[in-house]
Formats: structure tokens, sequence, C-alpha cells
């Protein structure tokens, strides 16, 4: 109970309307932006499960690509043809689509008509834009894209973006796809590493032009990132300071180290002002022979050595020049049918506090719609289905909503297509709600979560 | 990072950065300039995109732990307080379930745990990397949480607490 009441109340804690409009600004203006009033709530989550569709792909990799990752979501999917997009020699073609009004995914193609920039490391941020002029969401979460898979041979990368639209499930809503970069050869590294690549002899220094105190480089190489970034010297230096330097052999790097106090994270209180201490004080770039070295000095000395742990090394690195122009293509969706129930017999006001009205039920997601009382939460339990064979499918969790004084809804995307006609009861939590005849009857509690009986 | 990718995560994960913020802090004035800060430095910080989504909730949360932290030492400065004091429980605020006030009575250090740990889902590792503590820290708070939350939930005779 803890976790539901707990995960239900801090759900009606977030940003106001107004607070988000001074955060947009604020990132607008590079500046913080003074507050006013507060008022409307939102609400946003993760998303959980993943979309399939079927297409006419660019090569037969490419289509046994879509046929993994098509699952039984295939005959619930729109081929889309004739939609496409060039700029600065990238090519994007809109291939295939699903939609309910609600969940919306949309696979796409990258092809390099000059050349063969594009690779399988190659990201983007194109995205499904919010529709113009769409009534029913009243709000939604915007999925960047995937890479779902990279032909060689033809030099094309299959992507993959969603979107959630929180509300009632739009009618054949037009969306955009857009994006304005492409980055290829775009790498991630994010771990810890262990103490042995600390080097314990007191390490040389130099001082560079610009008079900051960095590690001559390449004193202890471990590779990170294969032929891409290493560590190119770890220790201490003469300095007395602890510095960890990194080797980039191409590209641009964003780099953040976070070396802590063992002794704090092994529970010890009493180290905590070490930790702060341990923070890097210093961040260098420079370049030498043509290669270029990022220098963290950190606040950790010689006398700390025993103490100190990377807990950390976050890199992010691009090793190829990004691809920058603009993509624009508008996809007018099919939506699956979606079946509305009435909710209101269905007891969960007295339950919950908060009087579910409808679900809207699609084979591959569903909505409930809801009018939380004041002080109560939305609907975000995980959900489960029972259908007439007797299945239970159980645990789907709750991935999007929308929550404002007296009106919330949630929402929850199937893990596998639902016959929307089998469906012959729900449970919201462990609120059971059979229905009949398309209305929901009057609800009981069940002892425990719904577990799945197959 | 450009700004239109920022307004993007900032539209995607603006509320789990505020709720996160809200939890250390009790308060939303506190909430809404952290949640500021956070995505001011990913503009000004970040990298040009993240190469997975998860990284970039993972960043932000991380972030947005230590600018909760440095809110509250910067308070216990403006205060002339010792940083246990400048981190103590937030007044309640009419409104608030009995549960979030139990966990905002909570000592400073073990909110955010709780918080990612039952809001989130996080695992007690991912609770650790994103506070950048140790799993037996982590699982030491969240036990002295639990008791707490059981001595201060169960008042009424029902044990709500795992």
């Amino acid at each position: 109970m803890f976790r539901e009441d707990y995960r239900r109340e801090m759900g009606a804690i977030s940003p106001t309307e107004e607070e988000m409009k001074r955060l947009m600004a604020a990132i607008e203006e590079e500046r913080p932006v003074k507050k006013r009033v507060f008022r409307t709530l939102l609400l946003a989550a993760a998303l959980c499960a993943a979309l399939t569709v079927t297409a006419l792909a660019a090569s037969p990799g490419l289509r046994e690509a879509l046929a993994a990752a098509l699952g039984s979501f295939g005959p619930y999917s729109q081929a889309v043809e004739g939609l496409s997009v060039t700029d600065q020699g990238i090519e994007v073609r809109v291939v295939s689509a699903l939609s309910d009004g609600n969940t919306v995914a949309i696979y796409f193609e990258a092809r390099d008509l000059e050349g063969n920039r594009l690779d399988g490391n190659t990201t983007t941020n194109m995205q499904i834009q919010w529709p113009t002029g769409q009534v029913e969401w009243s709000q939604g979460m915007l999925i960047p894209s995937d890479q779902v898979s990279y032909d060689p041979e033809t030099g094309t990368a299959l992507y993959v973006g969603k979107f959630i639209g929180d509300g009632l499930p739009a009618r054949d809503p037009v969306v955009s796809l857009y994006g304005q970069v492409f980055s290829p050869d775009h790498h991630s590294f994010d771990q810890p590493l262990p103490d042995e690549v600390i080097n314990r002899e007191t390490l040389k220094t130099e001082v560079l032009p610009t008079g900051e105190e960095v590690l001559a480089p390449m004193q202890n190489s471990v590779p990170l990132i294969d032929g891409l970034l290493s560590l190119s010297s770890c220790g201490f230096g003469t300095d007395g300071a602890f510095h960890l330097q990194l080797r980039l052999e191409r590209g641009s790097a964003y780099a953040h180290l976070t070396v802590q106090s063992k002794a704090w994270l092994e529970g010890e209180q009493a180290a905590y002002d070490r930790t702060l201490r341990y923070r890097t004080t210093e961040e260098v770039e420079f370049e030498r022979d043509g290669v270029t070295y990022i220098d963290f000095t950190t606040g950790a000395t010689v006398e700390d050595a025993e103490d100190i742990t990377i807990r950390q090394l976050m890199a992010d690195v691009e090793g190829e020049e990004d691809i920058r122009g603009e993509w624009r293509l508008e996809v007018p969706l099919e939506g699956q049918p979606t079946t509305v129930i009435d909710l209101t017999q269905s007891g969960t006001g007295p339950a919950f506090g908060t009087r579910a009205t409808r679900l809207y039920l699609s084979p591959i997601s569903c909505t409930v719609e809801s009018a939380p009382e004041k002080g109560k939460g939305s609907m975000g339990y995980p959900l489960a289905l029972f259908l007439e064979d007797g299945t239970v499918i159980p645990g789907v969790q709750c991935d999007s909503g929308y929550y404002s004084e007296g009106y919330a809804t949630n929402h929850w995307t199937f893990l596998q297509p639902i016959g929307t006609e089998r469906v012959t009861a729900v449970a919201i939590g462990m609120w059971y709600i059979p229905i009949k005849g398309g209305t929901a009857q009057p609800g009981h509690w069940l002892s425990e979560l719904p577990q799945t009986n197959q | 990072m450009d700004s239109e990718e920022a307004a993007r995560l900032a539209r995607t994960y603006g509320p789990a950065v505020y709720r996160m913020a809200y939890a250390r802090t009790g308060n939303r004035s506190d909430a809404e300039d952290i949640m500021q800060e956070v995505f001011l430095t990913l503009l000004r910080k970040g990298p040009e995109h993240f190469r997975e989504e998860g990284h970039a909730r993972a960043w932000l949360l991380r972030v947005t732990a230590q600018r909760s932290c440095d809110l509250f030492r910067s308070l216990a400065r403006r205060r002339e307080l010792p940083l246990e004091e400048a981190a103590d429980t937030p007044a309640p605020v009419e409104g608030r379930g009995e549960t979030l006030e139990a966990v905002l009575a909570l000592p400073a250090d073990l909110r955010l745990p709780v918080h990612l740990f039952y809001y989130e889902g996080m695992t007690v590792e991912e609770v650790a990397r994103t506070l950048g503590i140790g799993e037996s820290a982590v699982k030491t708070r969240l036990f002295r949480a639990r008791a707490k939350l059981r001595e201060e939930l169960t008042k009424g005779g029902e044990d709500l607490v795992p």
C-alpha cells in the first residue's frame, strides 16, 4: 500500500503550466526566469512497450529487421508509401506507422544519396511532433527515435519514433516527423572504473601554454571505446592532485567524472565532506599531435589515495561531424478502432477517491478517464486484462497520463495486441471491474495483484 | 545542446526532475528553481544529444540529486545554520496526502532513496548510481526510512509499509 499511496500522492505533484512555461522561457533565454503564480497540474511518465509495424523496407536486410521487430502488431500497422524528403543528401522516408489515436509509432528510413556517411551508430534527433490543431490530447510524451537496424549494403538506417498522446483518442491525426541532425559514429560510455586504473606512482605533469597543469599524456593507457576513446593517464600528479585524462582519437566528446570517498559509499557519514571535496575542480581540453585530450583535475590529493574511487565516468562521443539540415514530413495516421466502455458503475469512486468515467480500449493500448476528488491522485496503477477464454494479462504498467484538478487520464500500452471483444474484465491495481455489454459492472477488491495464468 | 532538444527533454522529464526536487525540498518554489537549474545545466554543459533516451533521464536525475544537495548547502550558508538544520523537515502543506507528508518528514538524506526506489521504481543499484553513493548506503537508508515510515504510518493501527 505504501508504494501505491506514495506514487498516487507524489503523482499529483507536478510542475504547473506556469512553471513549465517559465522553464521553457528559461531554456530559450538561457537564464533563470522568475516565478509568478502556480496553476494546473501536468503529468508525464515513462514509456514501456515497444511497438512494431509492417513496411516496405529498402532492402531485404531491413525487411528482416522489421519482421524481427514486427511481433504480433503487424496486422494492426499501416504501410506508408511515397512519403519522403531529402536535405543535405540524406533522404528520409516513412515506411510504416501504427496508431490508435493515443499511442503512435512511426518507422522511417534514412539513406545517404551522396556517399556513405550513415552507419550503425548514427543517431538522430528526428521525432514525432505535437500535431497542430489537435484538440483531443491534453498532454503528450515525445520519444526520440531509436535506430532499429542498419544495412551496410545500401547505407540505409531504419529508425522508429514514438509518441503518446494523453486524453481522448484522436481520430486519424496528422503528425509531423521532424529533425535537424544525424550524428554518425555516436557512442556512449557510462561506467564506474576499477581502482586498478589508478596509477599509484606519482605521474608527470605538464603546464599548458594557457597555464593549467595537466598530466603528461599516455602514462597508463586503457581503451574505453575501441579506436575512439581511451584513458590516457590516471593518478596523482606532481602537483599532488588526482587527475583523470581521456584521449579522443577523433571527433568531439562530452565527459563527466565522478570521484567519491569509499568510506562514504560504505556508509560513513563523516566522510561526506571528503566526497564533496573530491569533485572535479578543473576540466581542460588540449591537443597534442592532432589528438584531443581532456584532463580532469579533482580536489582529491595524495593523502586520499586509499579512499578515492572512480564512481562514474560518463562520455558521449561523436566520432564524425554531424549532418545538419531540416527534414520534415507530415504523416497521416489511420487509427485502430477504439471501444468505449462506461465505467461510472465500476465503484472506483468509493475505492480510490477517484471516479473512473470511461475506458477507451484498442488492440494496442487503453486509456482510463477519471475525475479525482480534491487531494486524490489519478489511477496510474498496473492494469490487468481478463479475457473470455480465462487468460489473464497482468502487470501492464501505466506509461503516461494527464492530471488536473477534477480531471485525469491514465494510459497503458500493451506488449501484445489484445482483441478488444475478448475482454471480459479489467483490474486497475487490485480493483476488479467486470465488463458486460459494453458497460462496467460494480467492482470489488481482489486479494492480490492479478498474476499470469499462462 | 541546442535549445530545441533541451526543451524537448524538459517537456519529457521536467515533471520527473520537479518531483525528485520536491521530494528533497518539500517546497514547490525550490523544486522549480532546481528544475530550471538542471535544464540550464543541460543546455550549457550537456552533450549535443544523448545516444539513448535512458541516458538522458539518468543524466538529468543525477544532476537533480546534486543540485538539490547544493541548494541545501547554500541554504545552510545563507541561514548560518548547520547542514542538518537547514535540511530539516519541510512544513506540512494542506492538501498533501498522509504518505507524502510522512516521506517529507524523513531526515533529508533518506528522502531521495525512498523517492527513487518507490516512485521511480529504481533498483538499489540504480538508486546508488543516481545518488552517487554505495549500494550498502542505499540499503541502510531504505531500512532506516522504512522503520521511520512504519512508525509514522501505523499510528492508525494499519501496517502500510513493506
